[in-house]
Formats: C-alpha cells, structure tokens, sequence
C-alpha cells in the first residue's frame, strides 16, 4: 500500500508548527530545519494546506504561519484529504462488474476505506503531538527549552 | 493511500480460481481470460502467491493451480500484503518522525478491521448472488 511523502512530511511540518507557535507565527525555514524536509517542498505542502484553510500565513517582519484552528480542532483527516487528493483506495474506481468485484468490494476494499476515514477522522493534531509526548523520547523539546 | 492494481488484480484472480477449481487444478489462461488480463501478468501475481502459499501449481497435462490452503484458512488481509507489502509502509513505521503514532495507530486499525475476513467469506457471497444467464460469447467455441 502507498501513502505519499506528502501526508507524512505534512503532518510532522504540522505538529512542529503547533508545538513553536505558542510565542507567535512560525518560518517555513525554521521547520524545515528542524524537521529536515526540504524546503521548496515544504512550500509545497503548506501552500495546499493554506489554501484548504488549515494554516494561515502571517505578513511582515515577525511573519510566518500559524494553525487556522487549535490543535485539538484540527483533523488529521482533513490534513491527508488535502494532501493526497482524497482518501479513496484507487486511483481510478474498478470498472468490472464480476460477483467477484461486487464482492470484493462491499467485503473488503469499502470496508478498508471506512476504516481509513474513520481512523483518520477520529484523530486531531493534539492527539498526534499528545501520543508524542507520551512515547518521552524526543530530542526535539530538549533542544527547544 | 493507494492500493496498486496488483494488489486488486491479485485479489481477483485468487478469488477467481477458488471460486472455479473446486479442488481440480485451474490453468492460467482461464483465469486470465475471466478476470480480462494478460496470461504474462496473472502469471507473475501468481509466482507471488505460490511463493506465499495461497496457491500451488499441479504439474502434467491436466496441470494448473489449485489453492494452497482451504479458503476460510486465507485471511484476504495476507494475500494484500503478500501483494502489496504492509499495509502502511516500513519506513513510516521505523522512523523518528513525531508523526510516526499516528502511522503505527492507523495500521492497527485496519488490521482490526480486516482480521476475521477470509477467502471463503468472499466465495460464500459470490454464492449468494444469482447466477447470470450466459452470454452469447460463452457459446462461441
């Protein structure tokens, strides 16, 4: 199964923006150093989440982005959704009409999609920056404070 | 996420054989002539397969392929991956990305999701459906 470099760098660019955002709106530039994703493709990924609605950017001197909602009102689905287009299994929708096809896709392929969206759906930022805490091994904050 | 045609295409054919072999072996060609695929692309999903045990190939004249295990011992979330790989990929899981719970909860989900489904629940509702009359081209000999 593929998932794309996108919701992955997108989601770990998001909770670093909401962990460094608390004094102010954050650089493109200062994420993707910490985080070392590169960052014309940063700009890539927060240019789809912006216009989605999902971050905001602020202008001038001590500019930068910033969540549009808390973490814990953001939806970890809305961010994949954006990122990779649509949550659907397949590019294309199966075009055969088989019993096996009608079967395998009420069976197993509809049910692996409501288990995706459900999952998806069910997870906010903060659950994601909450689960990272717990795991307590994170150089990150130790460099942070 | 996407799922590849192999790991649809794959699907279709195991579902395919088990549905027509009824312990007999099934040749390629009639596989690949009822899923609409080409003889050398069912030939290398089923090198997976046999390599993963879902299928077994009978040798001789009346040879062709026959399942590996019975089909309610097949769970479809194996042949997937067997197919396709993980369900979320290693490297998401492996990683030091805070990012990387979420991964590990999704696969999780899933997984519980898609645990008790077998290959014989899928040939049990192929069952259930009525049968088609024949089309003209399955007179053509």
């Amino acid at each position: 199964m593929k998932f794309s470099a996108r919701s992955r760098y997108g989601l770990r660019a998001l909770i670093d923006l909401s962990l460094n955002s608390l004094n102010g709106p954050v650089t493109l530039t200062s994420i993707a150093e910490r985080q070392d994703i590169p960052e014309n493709y940063l700009e890539q990924i927060f240019s789809s989440l912006r216009k989605a609605g999902l971050i905001r950017s602020i202008k001038g001197a001590q500019g930068g982005y910033q969540l549009s909602l808390p973490a814990e009102k953001t939806s970890v689905g809305d961010v994949l959704r954006t990122l990779e287009g649509s949550l659907d299994l397949f590019d294309e929708n199966p075009t055969g009409n088989s019993h096996i096809q009608q079967c395998l896709k009420g069976l197993l392929w509809d049910r692996m999609n409501r288990a995706l969206e459900e999952y998806a759906d069910s997870q906010t930022l903060q659950d994601l920056i909450d689960d990272f805490y717990r795991r307590g091994t994170n150089d990150f904050l130790m460099y942070d404070i | 996420m996407k799922i590849s045609t192999k790991g649809r295409y794959g699907l279709e054919a195991l579902a395919d054989l088990a549905f027509h072999s009824e312990g007999e072996p099934v040749s390629l060609r009639e596989v690949a002539r009822r899923c609409s695929l080409s003889q050398t692309y069912i030939l290398q999903i089923f090198l997976i397969l046999r390599r993963a045990g879902f299928v077994k190939s009978i040798r001789g004249v009346q040879g062709g392929y026959v399942l590996g295990a019975p089909p309610e011992g097949i769970l479809l979330l194996d042949v997937l991956e067997a197919l396709e790989g993980p369900l979320v990929p290693e490297d998401f899981l492996s990683g030091d990305g805070q990012e990387r719970g979420f991964w590990e909860g999704l696969a999780c989900h899933m997984k519980e999701a898609l645990s008790s489904l077998t290959l014989e629940d899928v040939l049990e509702c192929c069952r259930s459906l009525p049968v088609r009359e024949p089309g003209r081209m399955d007179f053509v000999i």
